[in-house]
């Protein structure tokens, strides 16, 4: 049933890929917003009330940990489903970012079609 | 003289005047062009990513504008590049097709022979990104370039594109002159991985000093087995540098096996040596190495300390009571080493959970662990976990023991 | 009349001396400017795709141990080493040294990170002053905070290097605005040479008039203010066109004590820092250059052409007054302690040009200029002005000061363009015309100034108050 396009908000500070995963995603039939920063991403994960949080770890001023920790504890972002895509490879990140409470990890470079999958799996889960 | 001067003041008025005009041009060139390629980008790049993430066969021609100029399929061209440095997969091979089509592979093979060597830098770093087969052959006939920073940019393409004749190449980038160069090179076979280990282990003997200490490096995190008999070799080396980067690799391998060689290693003469011997063992997981951990509490230097500790709480439950037995060392700094291990480690907090155990003994040790403790002078852990700790029985118990006077048991 | 022409021989010699000195001076300027030139362009192309990924990634990067040594910094202390925390870097620790202060600082960080304190043993390998305590959490192991008595920076930065595990240390200024990738910036020249590299320094910026968030520069502007604005083209000149010459030149004599990485051992065999300096920073450099060229050895201290962290500069004219006060006296006592190196050959570089040109240009300098204003006036008293020369003179000297200003711009719109806006290229043109009306006269006042406290002993060390988005107390950073 073809109901309004999923909202999914994409939170990283480089601008190559908020357009490119943007591009992606809206020709998949997704809603995208973007956010730059930690700080902004907060703002819009309240505002917007996505579906899905797309979220870099390394950014300025409040680094992605910091982010889920704060979406976590607001209780009207706190059930948004988290996927986190970033760079850092490390056992630890992926093991902290999943206990701090992401759904999903990604490292980039990812590949877009297991993007694509595993959002579309979480949003199955949650709906 | 007033000629000198009137001529030096409109020497030099002239040039003020043409450096403020060099800026002023310089600053105005660059905004225009950025503006113009800025309108062009917001038009191809939407084109460029949804080619990027699309799935079929249409070239990227496609997708793009009709009648593209040169500047436009440079900015293409740029635009897949920027893609290609956050994706794989099959939007990667895609860019790779785009790339070739667009004809950027082979603008990027001719700039590799341009007479400058930011130019040349430039084009290797850029096939690399773009990963075209085709870029192999030239890529490596630049691996001999005069200047390193185009060396190391060739190099790091080759170790993306990993054709089977680019490994014997990066191999050989290990003699590089500049060290840095050396050590990127390195991370690039590292990269490569297990393909690598049969050109390394081949030309081992003929590599200089450092190159080897890097072959050792490499050898170690790409954790090959099959280089075992090599680096074993290489513990015995005249050269203690070697015998280090040795020992390290060992560890990163991990096999238990190793366990005799690094505890002769532990002896050695110099201690960064010992240093490597000690991390290794406790990657490597030997319980028949635990002695000499303990003797090596005692070293003079800092990291052989730091690491034997480590080593002795990542063997297991003989290792963390040796530990504990440690405490009553002679030696002040072994004494605090293994203490400082105890905390980090948390294992102090677990024996002070068996303050509350109903099993006399073992309450018995864990009071006597925390007097032990106490007799080293640290007690702020102590004493911060007396305050912290989540059972109130556990807090109490410890309060109790830290308020003992001092001498009393 | 015999003293009147006696007198008049001496003003023409006088004159003549001047004029060579003059030319001297403006000779070593342009040398200075035109190897800047050559290295900058270098640098700017070879980075063109950093390498700093790289650095961050690998395994071999030297580890660096941060030391920043706090006094009175309760306002700023927690947000200066939130972002330290976060700096762009693989393996590394921050040791926050608190210098006895009498504000909060300590408690501040103490609450903020949840630190305890804890009985680390370490090798008292410099001497200091007693310490208190050290603090720290497993939450945040590479986060230390030593309290110790009062000390002062020197004996603050020792205890720091004391306590410190990492062959490398950085120390870093309490009010320092670190850039992100400053870290991987300095360590590069190490990973390069490691066997010969010693310390790195790089270039600091003015943070007045930029907007600053969170321990990061988020706008970047010029101050508002004028005294800061003639600061911000005069660092431009003497970082652009000056450090990085001597750097290239192998004679590079100062280290911003703003931000520094230091080979910690041959620190040490030197002595640290020492507390009777006023700069610390530059006679540590000194002192290296004295240890290092007597052993014989091949060894490198360098200047990155890189932007590394921001930093407010004085904005009255009081501050600024006591700032280079300090500074100048701290010049000269290094160079006195140190005198055996000028023209000893056995010390290179430095020895026979690099504290030569210290001691004649920047020594001597400022009494010849403001002797030279003077002989002007007895010139002209005396009748002896040539009108027609003094004037075409004075003409040249500013047209060559104010290219000596504009270039230094320059050379900052072809690499770093850290000033973007058209407003700000023209405000620094200006303003670089500008200074040659009174600033650098001004600077050269202080100069003298300094040398005659110099002379008495004078050991003020003024606090230095701060305005704007800073107050705090440690002394300003220097060049």
């Amino acid at each position: 049933m073809a109901a309004q396009p999923a909202r999914i908000l994409i939170v990283d500070d480089d601008p190559i890929i908020r357009r490119f995963v943007g591009s992606l995603l809206v020709h998949n039939g997704y809603e995208v917003h973007e956010a730059e920063d930690g700080e902004a991403g907060l703002h819009a994960a309240s505002a917007v009330r996505p579906a899905l949080i797309l979220l870099d770890l390394v950014m300025p001023y409040r680094d992605g940990f910091e982010v889920i920790n704060a979406l976590k504890e607001d209780p009207a972002t706190g059930s948004i489903p988290i996927l986190i895509v970033s760079v850092k490879d490390r056992e630890e990140d992926v093991v902290k970012a999943l206990n701090l409470g992401a759904d999903d990890y990604m490292i980039k470079p990812f590949s877009t079609q297991e993007l694509l999958a595993r959002i579309r799996k979480i949003l199955e889960r949650s709906s | 003289m007033h000629e000198i001067l009137i001529r030096l003041i409109v020497g030099t008025g002239l040039l003020l005047g043409a450096l403020t005009l060099l800026i002023a041009v310089n600053k105005a060139a660059r905004e225009v062009r950025e503006a113009l390629d800025r309108r062009r980008r917001a038009i191809l790049e939407p084109a460029v990513f949804e080619y990027a993430n699309a799935t079929g066969h249409r070239s990227i021609l496609d997708y793009l504008p009709k009648s593209l100029g040169r500047r436009d399929r440079r900015l293409a061209g740029a635009i897949l590049l920027d893609a290609a440095r956050v994706v794989r997969g099959e939007s990667r091979d895609r860019i790779t097709a785009a790339c070739e089509a667009l004809g950027a592979v082979r603008a990027s093979i001719l700039g590799l022979k341009s007479r400058r060597w930011w130019t040349r830098a430039e084009a290797a770093e850029r096939l690399g990104l773009m990963r075209s087969r085709t870029a192999v052959e030239p890529l490596v006939a630049l691996m001999s370039d005069p200047v390193g920073e185009v060396r190391i940019r060739s190099a790091r393409a080759l170790g993306i594109i990993r054709g089977s004749t680019s490994i014997r190449p990066l191999v050989l980038a290990l003699t590089d002159p500049s060290r840095w160069s050396a050590i990127r090179v390195a991370e690039i076979l590292i990269d490569v991985g297990s393909e690598a280990v049969g050109e390394l282990l081949a030309a081992y003997d003929s590599l200089p000093h450092h190159a080897r200490v890097s072959a050792l490096d490499v050898l170690g995190r790409i954790r090959s087995l099959e280089a075992s008999g090599l680096i074993r070799g290489a513990l015995q080396d005249p050269h203690p540098d070697i015998r280090a980067r040795a020992a390290n690799a060992l560890g990163q391998i991990g096999d238990p096996g190793f366990a005799d060689e690094l505890v002769r290693a532990l002896r050695d003469t110099e201690w960064p040596v010992r240093a490597m011997a000690a991390k290794a063992i406790g990657r490597v997981g030997a319980p028949a190495a635990i002695p000499p951990l303990c003797e090596a509490l005692k070293d003079r230097q800092w990291w052989v300390r730091a690491n034997a500790a480590e080593a002795l709480r990542l063997i297991g439950p003989a290792g963390r009571e040796a530990l504990i037995r440690m405490l009553d060392a002679d030696d002040t700094f072994a004494r605090h080493q293994a203490v400082a291990q105890l905390e980090e480690g948390r294992i102090i907090d677990e024996y002070l959970a068996d303050l509350t155990s109903p099993d006399a003994a073992r309450r018995d040790a864990a009071i006597g662990f925390v007097e032990k403790i106490i007799r080293l002078e640290r007690v702020d852990h102590l004493t911060q976990v007396a305050i912290d700790h989540a059972q109130e029985g556990v807090r109490l118990a410890l309060l109790k023991i830290l308020q003992r006077p001092q001498g009393a048991s | 009349m015999i003293v009147q022409s006696v007198l008049s021989e001496i003003v023409l010699a006088f004159n003549r001396g001047v004029i060579y000195y003059f030319a001297l001076l403006s000779g070593v300027y342009v040398v200075l400017f035109l190897v800047s030139l050559v290295e900058v362009l270098r640098f700017v192309r070879r980075t063109f795709f950093s390498d700093y990924e790289q650095i961050l990634k690998s395994d071999m990067t030297w580890p660096v141990s941060i030391v920043v040594p706090a006094h009175n910094e309760a306002r700023t202390i927690v947000e200066t080493v939130r972002s330290l925390l976060n700096v762009n870097y693989g393996q590394f620790e921050v040791i926050v040294v608190n210098d006895g202060s009498s504000d909060d600082t300590l408690k501040q960080l103490v609450v903020t990170f949840d630190l305890k304190r804890t009985d680390k043993i370490y090798r008292r390998t410099l001497p200091t002053g007693p310490v208190r305590a050290l603090y720290a959490t497993l939450e945040l192991p590479n986060l230390l905070v030593v309290d110790k008595e009062r000390g002062g920076k020197a004996e603050a930065l020792n205890t720091g290097i004391n306590v410190s595990r990492y062959p490398l240390y950085c120390s870093v200024d309490a009010d320092s605005v670190i850039e992100e990738n400053a870290l991987l910036r300095v360590v590069k020249p190490f990973m390069e040479h490691p066997d010969e590299m010693v310390a790195v320094g790089g270039i600091v910026r003015i943070a007045n008039g930029c907007e600053v968030r969170e321990g990061r520069v988020t706008r970047i502007g010029l101050p508002k203010k004028a005294l800061p604005i003639f600061q911000v083209v005069e660092y431009l000149r003497a970082f652009l066109s000056g450090r990085i010459g001597w750097s290239t030149l192998r004679s590079l004599l100062i280290i911003s004590g703003a931000f520094g990485l230091y080979r910690k051992a041959e620190v040490i065999a030197v002595g640290g820092y020492d507390r009777w300096s006023e700069t610390e920073d530059l006679e540590l450099v000194l002192k290296l250059h004295d240890h290092l060229n007597r052993r014989g050895r091949p060894y490198r201290i360098v200047f990155v052409p890189d932007p590394v962290c921001w930093t407010e500069v004085p904005g009255t004219f009081r501050v600024l007054a006591r700032q280079r006060n300090r500074w100048h006296r701290g010049l000269l006592q290094s160079l006195w302690r140190h005198k055996r190196m000028i023209l000893n050959p056995r010390f290179g570089v430095i020895g026979m040009i690099a504290l030569p040109y210290f001691v004649i240009f920047e020594t001597l300098g400022p009494f010849i200029e403001i002797l030279g204003y003077l002989m002007i006036a007895l010139s002209w008293w005396l009748g002896l002005l040539n009108l027609d020369f003094f004037l075409l003179f004075l003409i040249f000297a500013i047209f060559f000061g104010v290219f000596l200003s504009v270039a230094a711009v320059l050379l900052e719109e072809i690499s770093f363009r850290r000033y973007p806006g058209w407003e700000h290229l023209a405000m620094l043109v200006i303003v670089g015309v500008l200074e040659n009306f009174g600033y650098r006269q001004v600077l050269s006042l202080f100069k003298v100034k300094a040398f005659w406290d110099f002379l008495r002993r004078r050991r003020a060390w003024g606090r230095m108050e701060r305005e704007g988005f800073r107050p705090g107390a440690p002394p300003a950073p220097r060049f």
